[in-house]
């Protein structure tokens, strides 16, 4: 069954059924469904599937006979370098050890159900942070927000196992003006107050938020 | 001012958006019981901390991968879009890849001869009928990659028909 006019998509619908659309994309769906029997067929099978999940297993113990495997032979070879390896202590100021420009900050926006540009933030967008650090270790990291004369931390703060792009646990909103968006890591991530003063984060792993037009 | 949102935990995901994939892995492997493996599967890694963040766009884009893995592995490509489905809409997309609605065995034997990046373009827009700003959006890519790549895609498909014409022609 075709469609009038330009189909909306099933990921679009699937995020109307599940709420998470704008009160204004929402009607324009709605408007578009009261003349498309291709789109409203669609709409009608999701509303009437039902969906047997099988259940997921629970997640794994922090400690089980399967990490010995992995925990006695690095014991062993931290002992060893105690005893005869050089210092292995790094030499950032921050402990992460990382020359300048191996870290990275990106923002995902999305609205609906599709990603935009995240350059850009209108009313209801939701955004993430990805953050890339070379992998092999843990981190602190923190999010702080610069607005002209506001500052805010949108997400917890949380202790990430580096990598490329590692996703931040949280979601946040925008509102008002032009906003400087700031991953902390290391040490620093453990001082709001001190990170209260722009001049206290690394340029490079801010990226700044305009509003749409 | 930011606003933050309490963050989604792998059961919760799997509850919330778990009906929403199988139903976009069906239309693509063309029965259930795949579908449910290909999801379940995707939220047992979730729930193993290897699949970030559990947002709905991003577990999207990874079922679509998953099941064109699936499709690649088990060598069975021919069981997109087919006519024996389960799926009510792989056969009846709504929106058409040229002039005319493209037949269920012409996606089929495209699917066989264009790269992966084609194929996940070509299922987003033919199977998930997605605008060609919201496939660049998904995928990371610009509009114009997207356009580019489905005028690639109408090329190969006008030459596939082609071929079958020329057969059918021939004595």
């Amino acid at each position: 069954m075709s469609c009038v006019g330009t189909p909306i998509s099933h990921l679009r619908l699937e995020a109307r059924a599940l709420g998470q659309l704008s009160g204004s994309e929402s009607a324009a769906i709605d408007e578009h469904l009261a003349s498309c029997a291709g789109c409203r067929k669609v709409v009608e099978h999701i509303d009437a599937d039902e969906v047997s999940l099988p259940p997921l297993p629970d997640a794994e113990p922090r400690w089980s006979w399967s990490w010995l495997w992995v925990a006695v032979p690095t014991a062993a070879a931290l002992l060893l370098l105690l005893l005869f390896g050089r210092d292995w202590r790094t030499d950032a100021e921050d402990g992460l050890g990382v020359k300048g420009g191996s870290n990275g900050v990106a923002l995902v926006r999305e609205s609906g159900g599709v990603l935009l540009d995240p350059t850009r933030f209108a009313p209801g967008d939701r955004f993430k942070v990805l953050v890339t650090c070379p992998p092999g270790r843990d981190v602190d990291v923190d999010v702080v927000v610069y607005q002209k004369d506001e500052v805010s931390f949108p997400i917890e703060p949380q202790r990430i196992a580096c990598g490329n792009e590692v996703a931040l646990d949280g979601a946040f909103r925008l509102t008002g003006g032009a906003a400087d968006v700031c991953a902390v890591l290391g040490v620093a991530a453990g001082d709001r107050e001190a990170l209260r003063d722009r001049q206290a984060v690394d340029d490079s792993l801010c990226r700044t938020v305009t509003p749409a037009r | 001012m930011s606003d933050s949102e309490p963050a989604c935990s792998p059961d919760e995901a799997y509850r919330r958006f778990g009906p929403a994939l199988v139903r976009k892995a069906e239309r693509i492997l063309g029965n259930r019981d795949d579908a449910l493996d290909i999801v379940h599967g995707l939220f047992v890694d979730a729930v193993g901390g290897r699949v970030r963040p559990l947002e709905l766009p991003y577990l999207y884009r990874a079922v679509t991968n998953r099941c064109l893995n699936h499709l690649r592995d088990a060598g069975n490509r021919e069981r997109i879009l087919s006519a024996k489905s389960d799926a009510p809409f792989a056969a009846g997309a709504r929106t058409p890849l040229g002039d005319h609605l493209v037949g269920v065995d012409l996606i089929t034997r495209l699917m066989k001869v264009i790269d992966r990046r084609s194929q996940e373009i070509l299922v987003y827009h033919f199977v998930d009928d997605m605008t060609q700003d919201e496939i660049a959006s998904l995928i990371g890519v610009s509009r114009r990659a997207v356009v580019k790549r489905l005028g690639k895609i109408r090329d190969r498909a006008r030459r596939l028909e082609a071929q079958q014409t020329d057969r059918e022609v021939a004595p």
